[in-house]
């Protein structure tokens, strides 16, 4: 730690008071740090303006339960960690619902981004996946989550790879046809309360 | 593994990742089990990350918006509740000048009052449209009494179960909705009072216009005005109360026969889908009682509603002459 970043108790007492300056203090303290490092990992500077709103509000909102004897500045940094993370979670699991209702989405991209994240959000949507028919949904799931390719799904389920390329065809259908505006709306909703 | 996770988040500090290497990263964001080492690893970077200087003068103007909303804020939460005693002294003037108008306009006013009753029994939401236009959803098992010329000339209805108004704008005349518990007062606006007399949560939620909550039955210990978008929760149990800002549709969206849980208890589900459905549900096991579930229904037949429960939850429900009996499954 260096001096500068040392957080003087007196400070701190002082923020709790409601104190505009004491809080301008801590933000030029801290702020610039937790600005370049969302910033590095955001790489666009509105997203790291509104990690820094949501941090230094929840800083501000909880000003009374700071614990001047334990280490005020790991306790902003964990905020702060958490924001990012929470943040950077939403944004994937909303691109990878917007890439997946894409008109041309293809089936079968064995990227890593969508073996995680996609998978993610689909566990997300189990519910609807758990409501197709049960081969359809076996098909599905071989494709999605063991990665198998349409021949090979084929030959352990002794289809013919056109009716699984029909069968995967109908499963993406049915989920976008479910995954409307509401399931978006819960899968927002589901971030911010879990 | 960890020195992999250790490189590469330290590698997104730096400039020129390409694609694959920023969604590898973005992965490790998803990743249940690697939650604590990531966050972790994230911390000792966040903690050595160098600055240039650059950045206070750049954040000044960003603190004074932040500034702004933190006022704004408390404000708002300032604003919101008034201190009983200075409203005491304008209840007194006001209660002056309505002395005098009574004494003046008593002759006049038609001291019979008709009252119209409707009823949604369980299981169905009805709709009813009120002489002055005013449009009211009325959600399973509520009942609502009204009349137009009520007291003072007042828009008047008691409420018992839980109703959306559409209130047609009047200055002259009050609308009033009177719970077992507080009363909402009205002038033009959208809003949803929950108010069964079984609940231990009274609710009202405003959508557009305002309104102020004020004593009935019970006596509050300060009113409180609502501005859009925000809800009242009354607990009767401990007289407590509290203003959140909810996204409304949450709580009106029972009158398009769609229901939104977010985090609720099993317990207050089951209340929920015997009113809807007009059934009875028994629940074999206590602690079924404290799981949440988070879920959207729409148009389905109680049926389906169990098998969707059954699916997500450790439950399994058997019908048993008119009862539905849920039990843990095993």
């Amino acid at each position: 730690m260096t001096d500068q970043d040392h957080i003087k108790r007196q400070l701190i007492l002082k923020l709790k008071t409601g104190e505009k300056e004491a809080f301008r203090e801590l933000f030029n303290m801290l702020g610039p740090k937790i600005y370049r490092f969302a910033l590095a990992y955001l790489k666009n500077k509105s997203d790291a303006e509104d990690i820094m709103h949501d941090v230094f509000l929840k800083i501000w909102e909880k000003r009374d339960h700071i614990d001047t004897s334990q280490n005020v500045k790991a306790y902003i940094f964990k905020i702060a960690i958490n924001s990012i993370y929470d943040f950077i979670r939403k944004k994937n699991l909303e691109k990878a619902f917007a890439d997946f209702t894409r008109e041309n989405f293809q089936p079968g991209d064995e990227t890593l981004w969508n073996k995680v994240i996609w998978n993610d959000m689909l566990s997300k949507l189990n519910p609807l996946v758990e409501q197709m028919p049960e081969q359809r949904k076996t098909i599905f799931l071989m494709s999605r989550e063991e990665g198998l390719s349409n021949q090979q799904i084929a030959d352990k389920l002794s289809l013919s790879k056109r009716t699984v390329e029909n069968q995967l065809y109908r499963a993406t259908q049915y989920l976008k046809e479910h995954m409307n505006t509401d399931t978006v709306f819960l899968l927002l909703i589901l971030f911010l309360y879990t | 593994m960890e020195k992999r996770i250790e490189d590469l988040l330290r590698k997104a500090t730096a400039l020129g990742l390409d694609e694959k290497e920023q969604q590898e990263i973005l992965s490790l964001f998803h990743q249940q089990n690697l939650e604590f080492k990531v966050k972790a690893e994230l911390t000792d970077i966040l903690d050595n990350i160098g600055i240039t200087g650059e950045e206070s003068g750049e954040l000044r103007p960003l603190f004074e918006k932040i500034w702004k909303m933190i006022s704004e804020k408390e404000n708002k939460k300032k604003k919101k509740v008034f201190p009983v005693s200075s409203l005491l002294k304008v209840a007194a003037s006001l209660l002056l000048g309505l002395v005098i108008g009574k004494m003046i306009f008593t002759g006049h006013i038609n001291s019979e009052q008709f009252y119209y009753t409707s009823i949604a029994p369980k299981g169905s939401i009805s709709q009813v449209v009120l002489p002055d236009s005013s449009y009211i959803y009325l959600n399973a098992g509520s009942t609502i009494k009204y009349a137009m010329n009520g007291n003072k000339g007042n828009r008047e209805v008691f409420l018992d179960g839980e109703a959306w108004f559409r209130v047609q704008k009047s200055e002259k005349r009050p609308f009033i909705v009177h719970t077992h518990f507080y009363d909402v007062n009205v002038k033009g606006t959208e809003f949803n009072v929950k108010a069964y007399y079984e609940d231990a949560d009274v609710v009202t939620t405003l959508e557009k216009g305002s309104v102020t909550i004020t004593s009935g039955a019970v006596k509050l210990k300060e009113q409180a005005v609502l501005e859009p978008g925000e809800q009242l929760v009354y607990n009767k149990n401990d007289g407590s109360m509290v203003v959140k800002d909810i996204n409304t549709r949450w709580a009106t969206s029972w009158k398009e026969n769609k229901l939104i849980f977010i985090n609720m208890s099993f317990r207050e589900l089951v209340v929920l889908l015997e009113r809807k459905y007009g059934v009875d549900i028994q629940v074999a096991e206590s602690e079924i009682m404290d799981f949440h579930y988070d879920g959207i229904i729409k148009d389905e037949s109680i049926i389906k509603v169990l098998d969707l429960l059954r699916l997500t939850l450790p439950i399994d429900y058997k019908i048993k002459d008119q009862i539905i009996e849920i039990r843990r499954n095993k």
